[in-house]
C-alpha cells in the first residue's frame, strides 16, 4: 500500500520536474535577449533620445574589429555593440532583405557594391549621413530613392588576377597583363578563378569581363577563356590556396584570381620583395558599406557605430583586420601594402543599379556558358 | 531449505476505483510528455521556420502561385540535377555501406591491439568542416599533387569518394553497435548446420544486422543528397545538386520561388527514402537475442581452415581485414596524414611553428579570438547541443522502439520516427533562413531567438537528433520486450523497467550516440554558417575565417587547427566508448 | 475448491489481438472462466496457439482484456498495472537480464521493495539453495547453461515472494532429462515456498507432475479442468482425450458386454454417443495361440517393437472395430519379430469411456457477491 503511493507521488515528481525543465528552457531562451529588449526601450522611444544603450551590429564572416577601439568606444559613448555575423556579403544582403519587417539588429556591415542597390531597394536602410564623411569616401556612398544617403563606404578594394612571379621567372615565360592576353596559347591551363555564382570575387571578375568586353561579348571571352584551359574553382580558399602556385598550397597554376591586396602577404624572407603580383588592368572595385538598418530599435546609437567605422582610429586597422584600403584617406597604410599592393588606376566598373538589375541573368548566362 | 512461514509478498490493493480505460493517468501524461516535448522541440526550430520560407515562395502578392514548378521543371538543368543529386546519393550511399559493413565487424566484432584508436580515427573526417576536407582532398589529387596522376579531381569519383570519408564512420558505427551485441551463437549453429561462413554471414547475421544497416543507410543517403561544401568544392557546379542549387538561388539570387520549389523536390525525394527506409526497418523488426559485447568479441583471425586443415583465406577475417585496411590506410588516413604533415610544415621544412601560433590571433589578427579561445567555445557549444540532442533523441527513441498494440499507433510511432530524420534531409539555408523569417517573436513570445547564442547549440542538436536516435534506436528496438515484462512482474513500474532495462541494455550505444551528437556539433559548420550568429568564433568558423585570407601564416594555422580539430574529435570518441553500462549487477 | 474471492479467479475472459492490416482481429482466449486457490498449482495444457499463454499473459496484466474480468481475493484486477499485482511471471527461455550476475538477476525483486541488503543477500542465497545454484551468485549469466539459467530464472521469479506464480512454458526449452529433473525440482520448489502457481505447458507428462489440476485448452476454450487421476481416467471429450495421448476411439457398442476386457466399470456407459478412448497402455498383445478369439480381443499383425524399460513397446496394425489402425500396445514377454500374427486385448486400466462431443465443461466459478 504504501509503495504504491509512494510510487505515484514519485510519477508525479517526474511530471512535474519535466515541467519544471520545460519551463526552464523557454526562461533560458527569454533571458538570452530579454535584457536587450528592456535595455532598448527607452532609447527606442525618439530619435532625440541621447546615444547610448545597446546597437546589434549585423555584419559578415569576414568583420574584425580591435577589441580595444571597441572597448573604449563603449566606455566613451556608453553604447554596447553586440557583433553578429552571418555569411558572405551576398546571403548577408538576402537576410537583411527578408527580415526587413522584423530587422536582426540596427546597424550593418559588409554590404558591398555588387549588393548594394538590392538592399537600398528592398528598403532595408534607413537614411543616414555621417557628419564628418570624407570627400574621398562620400564619392561611393549610395543613395535612397529620396536622394538621401543610405550607405556610408566603409573600405574597398580591387579583385584582381594575380601571377606567381617565381614560377614565370622559372619557366622564362613573360608574365600576362591583359585580360586578352589569357586566352593566349602561352598561358594555356595556366588561370584559376572563382565561380560568380558562389563567389564574391568570382561574381567580381564576370562584372569586370562585362565592363571591358560588354554586354555582347563577355560571354565570347568566356569561352575563348575556357577553350584554353581555364578552371573554375568554388571558393577564393580553394583556388588560392589548392591551384594557385604562388601560395602556401604550392599548387599547378600560376595566375589566380584574388585581391590585389594579396601581394602583399606573399614577401620574401626579408621582407624587400614580394613573390607574386596583381594584374591592375583586370581588376574590379569592391566597395564596402555599413549603414543603419530600417526600423532599427536604437537608431541613433547605431548611427554613432557606422561613424565611427569610418573614424581615423578604425579605418587604419582595417587593412590589417579586413585586407581592405580604407576610404578615409587619414588613415594609415602598412608600408607593405604602398609597396606591394597598390590600387589599380583605372578600375573595370558596372553601375550598382546594372548589377542588381542583370546579376541573376548574367550568372546563368555565364553558368550556361562556362559550366554548361 | 525454505523452512520459515510462508509470507507472500503484501498484496497491493486493488485501486478503490480502477479505471476501465486501462492506462494510470500518470503513465499517460509522462508517455504524452515523451511525444510532445520533442514533437515541439521539432516543430519551432524546424518544420515552422521551413514550411514558412517555402511558403513565402509560393506566395506572390498574397496569392498562391504554382507556376514556379512549371517554369523550373521545364528546365533541363532541374532534372539534370535532380539526377545528380540521386545519383551522387545512391552511389555514396551504396560505397559507403559496402565498405563500412566490413569495417563494422573489424572494428566491432574483432578484438585486436589498437582497435580504439582506429574507432576513433574513422570518425575524424565526419567532423571536419567541408573547408578542410576541400583542402586535404584537393591537394592530394591536384595535378602535381601527390595523387594527381589517378586524375580525379573534378570527377564525380572525387566527389563518390569524398562522401564515403564522411560517411564511412556513420555505418561502422552504427551497424557495428549493433553487431558487438549480436549473440554469435545463432551464426556459430549455422556453421554447426554445415553452412560456410560467407553463408551464414548471409543468411543469419546480416538479416539479424538489417534494422541498422537500413537506419545507416538512410542517414547516409540523407548525409549525401544533401551534402553541399564537399559537392561545390571536388565537383564544382557541373555536378550541382539541389543542396548547392538551393544554396545558390537562395543565398545569391533570393530566388525564393526557384528555391522554394526544389525544396519541395527535396522533401519529396527524401521523404520517399525514409519511407522505403521505414518499412525495410519495420519489415526487418524483431527482438534479436542480444548477448553482452565481451561475451561475443573474438580475437582477429586472418586465415580459415580449409578442409584438409590448411590456411585458406576464406574462413577466416582475411576478406573484411583487407577491404577494411585499404579503406582507412588508403581512403581515410592519406588525406588526414596529408594534413598532419603540412600542418608541420613551414616554408618546405619541420616545424612546430603552426602549431605555436595557435595562441595567437592570426597573422595581423585574422582571427578576433585565438584558435584555443575559439576550441573552447566550441566545446562548449557542443556540450549544450549534445544535451539538447541527447534527451530530444533519447525520448523520441525511447517513444518509437515502443512497439503498440494498435495498428494506428505503430504507424504514429514509424511516423514520429521518420519525421525526426527530415533534418537531415532538408537544406540547411532553408532551415536557416527559416529561422530569420520565425524566430523573431517564437510562438508569439516576445524573445529575439534569431540573435540569441543559444540558436547556434540549437540548430546544432536539430541536425545531431536523428544520430542519436538511430544509434540508440536499433539497440532499444532488440531488446526482448519480454525481458521488460520480466521486470514489470517482478515489481518494477514503468519507470523503474526504464531505468534498471532499457537504460543499461542501451548505455553502450548511448555513450556512442553522445560521442557521435558532440563530435557532429563541434565539427558543424553548414547549418551554423547559415544563422546569425554572436561574434563568438567556433573552431570551425575560426579554420574557414584562417583560410579565407592569404598570408603564410594563416595557412598553416588552418591546418593546425584542422589538425587539433581533429585530435579533438578522436579524443571525445575514444573517451565516449569508455562510457559503457556494463556494470555488473548495479542500478543506473 | 475456491471459496468466494480467495485466490485467482478469472470469468468469461476474452483475449483478442490486433493480426495487422486488412485482418480481423484474432480471438486467443475466447470466454474462458477459471479459478486458482491459494497454495495450489494449476496446469493449462494445450497445444501450441491454444490461447494459453495469451490467458497467462492477460492474467499477468500484459495483455489487455476485451472482456471478462480476472480477480485475486475478490479484488478485480482490471486497471491494475503488471507491476502491482504481485504476480511473478517465468519465461520460456528465462530472461534472464544480461547485464546482471545470476545474484542481480534474483534480487531484482527485491530490490523494487527496496528490501534491506543484508536481508536480500540472505534470500538470494536461500533462493539459489531451492533451485540447486548454491555459491552461483556472481557468476555472469552468458556463462550459464540453459537449465542453469532457467533455475535462476525460478529463483528470480521466486524471490520477491509472489502471490501467483505464472509459468509460460517454462521446461519447454530444455532437453528431456533435464526437463523431467526440473519439473521435479520445480514441484518440490513450490511446494516447498506454498507458492500459488499457473504453469502453461503443452506437455501432459509436465502438467501431471507439477499440478495440483489441469486445464485442457484448445481453440482458446478451456475444454476440462480436473485433477491429474480425473483428467486421465475421464477425459471430459474426445479432443481432451486425443490431446491427452489417447490414440484410438472405437464405439461402446462395438465391444461385448461381457467380454473380460470391458473397461468402464461403474464409470462406463454403453450410450450410443459413447466410445472407448484407447491410451497409449490401453492395449496388451496376447500371445497368439491359435485357439477360439476371445472376446474383446482383435487380431493383428507386429511392425515393429521396441524395448522399453517397462515393458516391449509394440507398434501394430489393428484390426479393430474401427477398421485396421496402426497402434501401440504393450507386451508383456519378449519382443515379437515384425511381421508375426498376434492378438491384443484392452487394459481397462489404460482406457476411458467418453462421450463422442461432449460439450467443453466449465469448471463451476463461485459468484462473487
Amino acid at each position: 500500500m504504501q509503495h504504491t503511493t509512494g510510487r505515484r507521488a514519485r510519477s508525479t515528481t517526474l511530471a512535474a520536474g519535466t515541467t519544471a525543465a520545460v519551463a526552464a528552457l523557454t526562461l533560458a531562451l527569454a533571458g538570452c535577449s530579454s535584457d536587450d529588449d528592456a535595455k532598448a526601450a527607452p532609447s527606442s522611444a525618439g530619435s532625440s533620445a541621447s546615444a547610448t544603450g545597446p546597437v546589434t551590429l549585423v555584419t559578415h564572416d569576414s568583420f574584425s574589429v580591435d577589441k580595444k577601439q571597441l572597448a573604449a568606444f563603449e566606455k566613451k559613448t556608453g553604447i554596447t555593440v553586440k557583433i553578429i555575423k552571418q555569411g558572405d556579403a551576398g546571403q548577408l544582403t538576402n537576410q537583411l532583405v527578408l527580415t526587413k519587417d522584423s530587422p536582426l539588429g540596427d546597424a550593418v556591415f559588409g554590404i558591398d557594391n555588387t549588393f548594394a542597390t538590392r538592399a537600398v531597394d528592398a528598403g532595408v536602410l534607413a537614411d543616414h549621413t555621417p557628419a564628418d564623411q570624407p570627400s574621398q569616401a562620400a564619392q561611393y556612398a549610395v543613395d535612397g530613392s529620396d536622394g538621401k544617403q543610405q550607405l556610408t563606404p566603409v573600405d574597398y578594394g580591387d579583385v584582381c588576377l594575380n601571377v606567381d612571379h617565381a614560377w614565370f621567372t622559372k619557366k622564362g615565360v613573360a608574365e600576362p597583363k591583359t585580360l586578352d592576353d589569357l586566352t593566349r596559347p602561352a598561358y594555356k591551363d595556366l588561370t584559376v578563378v572563382e565561380n560568380p555564382a558562389t563567389s564574391s570575387p568570382g561574381l567580381a571578375f564576370l562584372l569586370a569581363t562585362i565592363s571591358a568586353k560588354g554586354e555582347d561579348g563577355y560571354l565570347d571571352y568566356w569561352k575563348a577563356l575556357k577553350a584554353n584551359g581555364l578552371k573554375v574553382d568554388q571558393g577564393w580558399e580553394d583556388a588560392y590556396y589548392t591551384d594557385f602556385s604562388g601560395a602556401d598550397g604550392k599548387g599547378p597554376r600560376p595566375i589566380v584570381l584574388s585581391y590585389s591586396s594579396s601581394p602583399a602577404f606573399t614577401l620574401s624572407k626579408d621582407k624587400s620583395s614580394t613573390t607574386t603580383g596583381a594584374l591592375l588592368d583586370t581588376c574590379f572595385r569592391q566597395v564596402e558599406y555599413a549603414g543603419v538598418l530600417d526600423g532599427a530599435k536604437n537608431p541613433a546609437a547605431a548611427a554613432k557605430v557606422v561613424d565611427w567605422l569610418q573614424s581615423t582610429e578604425v579605418q587604419s586597422t582595417i587593412p590589417d583586420l579586413m585586407y581592405m584600403y580604407p576610404v578615409n584617406p587619414a588613415a594609415t597604410i602598412p608600408t607593405a601594402w604602398k609597396k606591394f599592393a597598390p590600387l589599380a588606376t583605372k578600375p573595370l566598373d558596372v553601375p550598382a543599379a546594372d548589377i542588381t538589375k542583370n546579376r541573376e541573368a548574367w550568372i546563368k548566362a555565364w553558368t550556361a556558358a562556362v559550366v554548361g | 531449505m525454505v523452512g520459515r512461514a510462508h509470507t507472500p509478498r503484501p498484496a497491493p490493493d486493488a485501486p478503490t476505483s480502477p479505471a476501465k480505460s486501462g492506462l494510470p493517468v500518470a503513465r499517460v501524461t509522462l508517455w504524452g510528455l515523451a511525444v510532445v516535448v520533442p514533437l515541439a522541440f521539432l516543430v519551432v526550430f524546424f518544420a515552422w521556420p521551413v514550411l514558412t520560407l517555402v511558403g513565402k515562395g509560393f506566395v506572390a502578392d498574397g496569392h498562391l502561385d504554382l507556376g514556379g514548378f512549371g517554369e523550373a521543371f521545364s528546365t533541363p538543368r532541374t532534372w539534370r540535377i535532380v539526377g545528380l543529386t540521386l545519383g551522387q546519393a545512391v552511389l555514396g550511399t551504396a560505397a559507403s555501406v559496402l565498405l563500412g559493413v566490413p569495417g563494422a565487424y573489424v572494428l566491432f566484432r574483432c578484438r585486436w591491439p589498437g582497435r580504439g584508436l582506429v574507432r576513433a580515427l574513422v570518425t575524424v573526417p565526419f567532423v571536419l568542416p567541408t573547408v578542410v576536407v576541400g583542402v586535404a582532398f584537393r591537394s592530394l589529387l591536384v595535378e602535381g599533387g601527390p595523387l594527381g596522376f589517378l586524375h580525379l579531381d573534378g570527377t564525380f569519383t572525387a566527389i563518390v569518394l569524398a562522401l564515403v570519408f564522411f560517411n564511412y564512420t556513420v555505418v561502422v558505427r552504427t551497424v557495428g553497435g549493433l553487431w558487438a551485441r549480436l549473440d554469435p551463437r545463432a551464426e556459430q549453429a549455422a556453421r554447426a548446420l554445415g553452412a560456410s561462413s560467407w553463408r551464414a554471414f548471409r543468411t543469419v547475421t546480416l538479416p539479424a544486422l538489417a534494422p541498422a544497416i537500413a537506419s545507416a543507410a538512410s542517414i547516409v543517403f540523407l548525409f549525401c543528397a544533401t551534402a553541399f561544401g564537399v559537392v561545390l568544392v571536388l565537383g564544382g557546379l557541373q555536378y550541382g545538386t539541389i543542396e548547392t542549387e538551393i544554396w545558390i538561388q537562395t543565398t545569391q539570387f533570393l530566388d525564393l520561388r526557384t528555391a522554394s520549389v526544389l525544396s519541395v523536390v527535396q522533401l519529396v525525394v527524401v521523404a520517399a527514402v525514409l519511407l522505403v527506409a521505414s518499412r525495410t526497418r519495420a519489415r526487418r523488426e524483431r527482438a534479436l537475442s542480444l548477448g553482452s559485447d565481451r561475451a561475443s568479441d573474438r580475437r582477429l583471425r586472418l586465415w580459415g581452415r580449409g578442409p584438409d586443415g590448411t590456411r585458406s583465406a576464406l574462413g577466416g577475417d582475411l576478406v573484411p581485414f583487407v577491404v577494411t585496411a585499404v579503406v582507412v590506410v588508403v581512403l581515410l588516413a592519406t588525406p588526414l596524414v596529408n594534413l598532419l604533415v603540412r600542418s608541420l610544415h613551414v616554408d618546405g621544412a619541420w616545424s612546430l611553428a603552426n602549431y605555436r601560433a595557435l595562441g595567437s590571433t592570426g597573422d595581423r589578427g585574422a582571427l578576433s579570438v585565438t584558435v584555443w579561445d575559439a576550441t573552447w567555445n566550441s566545446v562548449r557549444i557542443a556540450l549544450v547541443a549534445t544535451a539538447i540532442a541527447l534527451v530530444v533523441g533519447g525520448l523520441v527513441a525511447l517513444v518509437v522502439s515502443r512497439r503498440p498494440r494498435r495498428r494506428v499507433g505503430r504507424r504514429a510511432v514509424a511516423t514520429l520516427d521518420s519525421l525526426f530524420m527530415l533534418p537531415l534531409g532538408v537544406s540547411a539555408v532553408t532551415v536557416g533562413f527559416g529561422f530569420l523569417v520565425t524566430l523573431d517573436r517564437p510562438l508569439g513570445l516576445p524573445v529575439d531567438l534569431r540573435t540569441a547564442g543559444l540558436l547556434v547549440p540549437i540548430a546544432q542538436a536539430v541536425v545531431a537528433v536523428p544520430l542519436v536516435v538511430r544509434t540508440v534506436l536499433p539497440v532499444l528496438r532488440a531488446i526482448d520486450p519480454r525481458l521488460r515484462e520480466a521486470a514489470s512482474t517482478l515489481g518494477a513500474a514503468p519507470g523503474r523497467v526504464l531505468r534498471t532495462v532499457d537504460v543499461p541494455l542501451a548505455a553502450r550505444s548511448l555513450g556512442l550516440a553522445i560521442g557521435f551528437a558532440f563530435a557532429a556539433s563541434l565539427g558543424e559548420f553548414g547549418a551554423t554558417s547559415f544563422l546569425a550568429r554572436p561574434d563568438a568564433a567556433t573552431l570551425p568558423v575560426a579554420i574557414f575565417d584562417l583560410i579565407g585570407r592569404p598570408g603564410q601564416g594563416n595557412y598553416g594555422m588552418a591546418l593546425a587547427a584542422s589538425c587539433v580539430l581533429a585530435a579533438l574529435t578522436a579524443v571525445v570518441m575514444l573517451a565516449a566508448e569508455q562510457l559503457r553500462g556494463e556494470r555488473d549487477g548495479g542500478e543506473l | 475448491m475456491s471459496e468466494v474471492g480467495d485466490g485467482l479467479v478469472v470469468r468469461d475472459v476474452v483475449v483478442r489481438y490486433d493480426a495487422g492490416r486488412r485482418k480481423a482481429a484474432v480471438t486467443a482466449v475466447d470466454g474462458v472462466s477459471l479459478g486458482v486457490a491459494r497454495g495450489e498449482t494449476l496446469a493449462l495444457l494445450g497445444p501450441s496457439g491454444c490461447g494459453k499463454s495469451s490467458l497467462l499473459r492477460a492474467v499477468a496484466g500484459l495483455e489487455p482484456v476485451a472482456a471478462g474480468r480476472v480477480t485475486w481475493d475478490g479484488g478485480d484486477l482490471d486497471g491494475v498495472p503488471v507491476h502491482r499485482r504481485g504476480f511473478g511471471l517465468m519465461f520460456q527461455d528465462g530472461q534472464l537480464f544480461p547485464h546482471r550476475t545470476v545474484a542481480g538477476n534474483v534480487e531484482y525483486g527485491l530490490r523494487v521493495e527496496r528490501v534491506p541488503r543484508d536481508a536480500r543477500r540472505d534470500r538470494v542465497a536461500e533462493l539459489l539453495g531451492v533451485v540447486g545454484l548454491e555459491g552461483y551468485g556472481d557468476r555472469q549469466v552468458a556463462t550459464l547453461s540453459g537449465g542453469e539459467r532457467q533455475r535462476v530464472a525460478l529463483a528470480r521469479a521466486l524471490a520477491p515472494r509472489p502471490r501467483l506464480l505464472l509459468l509460460d512454458e517454462p521446461l519447454s526449452a530444455l532437453d528431456r532429462g533435464l526437463r523431467e529433473r526440473l519439473a521435479t525440482d520445480l514441484r518440490v520448489a513450490l511446494r516447498e515456498t506454498g507458492t500459488t502457481a499457473v504453469f502453461v505447458t503443452h506437455d501432459h507428462d509436465e502438467a501431471f507432475e507439477v499440478a495440483d489440476r489441469v486445464a485442457v485448452m484448445a481453440r482458446g476454450k478451456v475444454l476440462q479442468v480436473a485433477t491429474p487421476p480425473e483428467l486421465w481416467r475421464a477425459p471430459a471429450s474426445r479432443a481432451v482425450a486425443e490431446f491427452l495421448g489417447y490414440q484410438a476411439f472405437w464405439p461402446a457398442s462395438a465391444l461385448d458386454p461381457g467380454g473380460p476386457s470391458e473397461p468402464g466399470g461403474p464409470r462406463g456407459s454403453r450410450g450410443p454417443d459413447r466410445s472407448v478412448a484407447v491410451g497409449p497402455a490401453g492395449l496388451r498383445v496376447l500371445p497368439d495361440d491359435g485357439a477360439a478369439a476371445p472376446a474383446n480381443t482383435w487380431p493383428a499383425t507386429v511392425v515393429e517393437s521396441v524395448f522399453r524399460p517397462r515393458g516391449v513397446e509394440v507398434t501394430l496394425d489393428v484390426e479393430g472395430p474401427a477398421g485396421v489402425e496402426r497402434l501401440v500396445a504393450v507386451a508383456a514377454g519378449a519382443a515379437p519379430e515384425p511381421g508375426t500374427r498376434v492378438r491384443v486385448a484392452l487394459d481397462p486400466a489404460g482406457c476411458a469411456v467418453v462421450g463422442r462431443e461432449a460439450p467443453a465443461r466449465q469448471e463451476s466459478i463461485p459468484t462473487t457477491p
